[in-house]
């Protein structure tokens, strides 16, 4: 599995946590569940600590607790639940949400695109999938209609 | 109409590009149907019965002659010579390859058009009134709000992939609906405050499928700049909590029923409230930029000509007169009317145009109404602009190239959707039915007096042929095995906005088209005058009587 | 070919959905076009009589499972009913399966008028 940050692919530092397995040295990505029950213990660590967050997770409702963290991973259960990229939005413009937002589970290249205007910034693409082949996505588009977290103003202010 | 700038143009030829790799990424092999489907349905790519089936996205139905010929020119080549006209004021090819579809939408892009979100789970082409800028009616032409509408919808990166397809329509005439505002997604209303200033109803919820609903209120009066931004919001409560366990539960109606509009409002208005002053403000400047666009053409100033469109009606030549009577509409401009070219008749399937018929219409769209024409909700043309005094010899020309109907709104003027001929999800066959009732009612005088009604058949409980709101709706259901038919009756899509009901137990497919003509005769005894319209007597009487005329006493 | 109604309009009888005999049918990547399983060869063809019959869902599973690595040439493979004809060539049993193996029921397209 390829992970893909800023346009590039990149060695991944961060390791995923399940429930129930001790912390490893390093940067983390626990779950939301997690994140709440040994959160002090978890931002006392050494390393970054990242949340991963469901499809159905609503950004209002965890928006302040996890704003400040290093990375939120937004999990998408299948490509077709469009539900990640509200929440990467609410995540990006209402909280002003800053570290790394990345998206995890079903994500492929031709959702890519979208993801990065949305706010994301970072992909676990799909294992088995073309990582340089799905590079090409974020140069699919050079004009857009809408604002985006990427670019808040719509075509009509930078017509 | 709209001109593409190089901002448009560029992205509907990158989305040309774009496509066209994934269309060599499926052919290689590198992704299969499980992943390319969702890829080719946002770009109207369907796969029917027996072949692909490429949805052409014709904005708010209006089109240019140079539109209309490469739409001629890309049914013959990559097609078999025809197209077939939507509901959602669309073109739609039943027959073209895969690779044919990636040359299909360079072509496309070469005169301003594209295939981008006729389907799949995000925003449909937004529909608007067939008469938009022409009617005496309306408060101004909604068209441009349509525009802008597209303009922020297509690609939206948030709304891909909603749980659920979403449509759009936009009108303007507070007395007279004809883009069915309240059976869309969201209907948007052009509307005057008690001040007089002009802004939005926004309606939500409404829609046909297997549960119909009527669109209620979320917001009375919305000021035009906070257009988009309300838009958004309402997209964004949908994203969120708009069912993904059921595909027949996720339309954005089963959310608003759901929650009930006060908590679907307030959770809309709360979102709102964040972002309503941002960016998304809609500045005066752009609307008046696409507004230009859509400025009145070079009309001629001539006498008023409502009294020889009257005359006109009552030519002794009966098929023109006729023809004026029921196609022909008054145009705000005097000296101008307004045409309907029905694409209903008894030898072809309804909506159905041969590429030679496109390019007839094209020249005489150049000729007779400023080189545009538009394709109604209901699959047929309109010629928005002709003087009247060449009334005559637009008609002797549509005739002459089969297009000459005097059926409009009248019975044979009928929606139909593919049905089992073409369709995946079909139960039966729509368009053998509707052919089979234009052939029933092949007698201009019969079809006269019974007048104004609208019939609507749908192949499937989808109901992409609007079964629910016909004033005579017929649904194809499979009972074991055989096509069989519902009848139903009193819905309407219009202001007055109503779902049809079902009558009683299904026809076969040789007793349907005797039980709409029962059905018609029995509204002939029962009607007070012929004044009357059909859905007016059915309100007034009720089912009973047509029940008893189709079943008897039990 | 002008359309005549009603002479020429076919009326697809009633027919049982269930037999013991199935088909694996699919439709072709590069048109769209309906294809029927031919177990021998591994390949596809236009033409339903030229199907493999098989008996039992459970084989015809199978089947389909055979015909899923070919996926780059044809779309969603799965088993359908068939009845069988005279020398035991498949012929669809539901209307649907009909009309996808026949072609549509109505005209196409319109001739042009003669000039």
């Amino acid at each position: 599995m390829a992970t893909i940050r800023d346009g590039k692919i990149v060695e991944d530092t961060w390791q995923h946590v399940a429930d129930g397995e001790a912390a490893p040295e390093g940067d983390v990505i626990v779950t939301l569940a997690r994140l709440r029950q040994e959160g002090e213990a978890l931002r006392a660590r050494a390393g970054k600590l990242g949340v991963r967050v469901g499809s159905d997770a609503i950004a209002d409702e965890i928006g302040d607790e996890v704003k400040d963290l290093a990375l939120v991973a937004i999990e998408f259960p299948k490509y077709v639940d469009g539900r990640g990229y509200t929440i990467a939005r609410k995540l990006r413009d209402r909280f002003k949400f800053e570290g790394e937002l990345r998206a995890v589970g079903n994500v492929l290249r031709d959702q890519l695109f979208y993801m990065h205007r949305c706010g994301f910034d970072a992909y676990e693409l799909q294992e088995g999938k073309d990582a340089e082949g799905a590079l090409e996505a974020f140069q699919e588009f050079s004009v857009t209609y809408q604002g985006g977290s990427d670019d808040p103003r719509p075509l009509y202010r930078r017509r | 109409m709209y001109q593409y700038d190089q901002y448009d143009q560029r992205i509907v030829e990158e989305r040309s590009r774009q496509f066209r790799g994934q269309v060599q990424r499926r052919l290689s092999g590198e992704i299969l149907e499980d992943e390319f489907k969702p890829l080719r349905l946002q770009n109207g790519l369907y796969m029917q019965l027996h072949a692909y089936m490429l949805r052409v996205a014709v904005p708010y139905g209006l089109l240019s002659s140079t539109q209309m010929r490469k739409l001629a020119h890309i049914a013959r080549t990559y097609d078999k010579g025809y197209g077939h006209l939507t509901t959602r004021q669309n073109m739609q090819f039943n027959w073209p390859t895969l690779e044919g579809v990636a040359n299909i939408l360079d072509e496309l892009a070469s005169v301003q058009m594209h295939a981008v979100q006729t389907s799949g789970n995000c925003i449909r082409n937004t529909t608007s009134d067939q008469f938009a800028g022409v009617t005496r009616d309306e408060l101004e032409d909604p068209r441009p709000y349509a525009e802008i509408i597209r303009q922020w919808s297509t690609f939206h990166p948030e709304f891909a992939f909603l749980p659920r397809k979403f449509k759009i329509a936009v009108n303007a005439t507070p007395d007279d609906d004809r883009a069915a505002v309240y059976f869309h997604d969201i209907g948007v209303k052009l509307v005057e405050n008690g001040a007089g200033e002009r802004g939005f109803e926004v309606l939500a919820g409404g829609g046909l499928g297997r549960t119909p609903h009527i669109g209620q209120t979320v917001r009375k009066f919305l000021p035009k700049e906070h257009l988009l931004s309300y838009l958004e919001s309402i997209l964004r409560v949908y994203n969120q909590f708009g069912r993904r366990d059921n595909k027949f539960k996720a339309r954005i109606k089963i959310l608003v029923n759901a929650l009930g509009i006060e908590e679907f409002s307030r959770r809309v208005e709360e979102e709102w409230e964040q972002i309503k002053d941002g960016d998304m403000l809609l500045p005066e400047e752009e609307i008046e930029r696409v507004k230009k666009h859509f400025a009145p053409h070079a009309y001629e100033t001539l006498p008023d000509s409502d009294s020889e469109l009257a005359a006109l009606a009552l030519d002794k030549d009966r098929a023109f007169g006729n023809w004026v009577k029921n196609n022909v509409r008054p145009h705000k401009v005097p000296g101008y009317a307004s045409v309907t070219i029905s694409v209903k008749d008894k030898e072809i399937p309804p909506g159905d145009l041969s590429d030679y018929q496109m390019d007839q219409v094209a020249d005489l769209a150049d000729r007779y109404s400023f080189g545009e024409m538009r394709i109604t909700h209901t699959q047929n043309l309109v010629l928005a602009d002709v003087k009247v005094s060449q009334l005559r010899e637009l008609h002797e020309k549509l005739v002459a190239v089969n297009l000459g109907n005097a059926n409009a709104n009248h019975i044979a003027d009928m929606i139909t959707c593919p049905g089992l001929d073409f369709c995946n999800l079909a139960n039966a066959r729509s368009i053998p039915i509707g052919m089979r009732i234009i052939d029933r009612f092949d007698d201009i005088d019969y079809m006269n007096d019974i007048g104004d009604v609208n019939l609507k058949i749908s192949g499937c409980i989808n109901a992409c042929g609007h079964h629910h709101v016909g004033n005579i709706g017929i649904l194809g259901i499979d009972k074991q095995g055989v096509e069989h038919y519902q009848l139903m009756l009193g819905g309407s899509a219009g202001n007055d906005a109503s779902l049809g009901q079902i009558v009683g137990p299904a026809f076969t497919q040789d007793e349907i088209v005797g039980a709409v003509d029962t059905v018609l005769q029995r509204y002939l005894k029962e009607r007070e005058s012929a004044d009357e319209t059909f859905i007016h007597c059915y309100r007034r009487v009720g089912m009973a009587p047509f029940k008893e005329a189709l079943y008897g006493d039990n | 070919m002008p359309w005549h109604y009603p002479s020429a309009y076919p009326t697809l009888p009633a027919m049982a959905k269930k037999t013991p005999y199935l088909v694996v049918t699919a439709s072709r990547t590069d048109d769209g076009a309906p294809v029927y399983f031919r177990a021998q060869s591994k390949d596809w063809s236009e033409q339903i009589a030229e199907a493999s019959v098989v008996q039992g869902e459970s084989v015809a599973d199978e089947l389909v499972a055979v015909a899923r690595a070919q996926e780059r040439a044809v779309c969603d493979p799965y088993p359908m009913y068939v009845d069988r004809a005279e020398g035991g060539a498949a012929v669809p049993v539901s209307a649907r399966e009909r009309i996808r193996s026949e072609g549509p029921t109505t005209p196409l397209r319109r001739p042009d008028p003669q000039s």
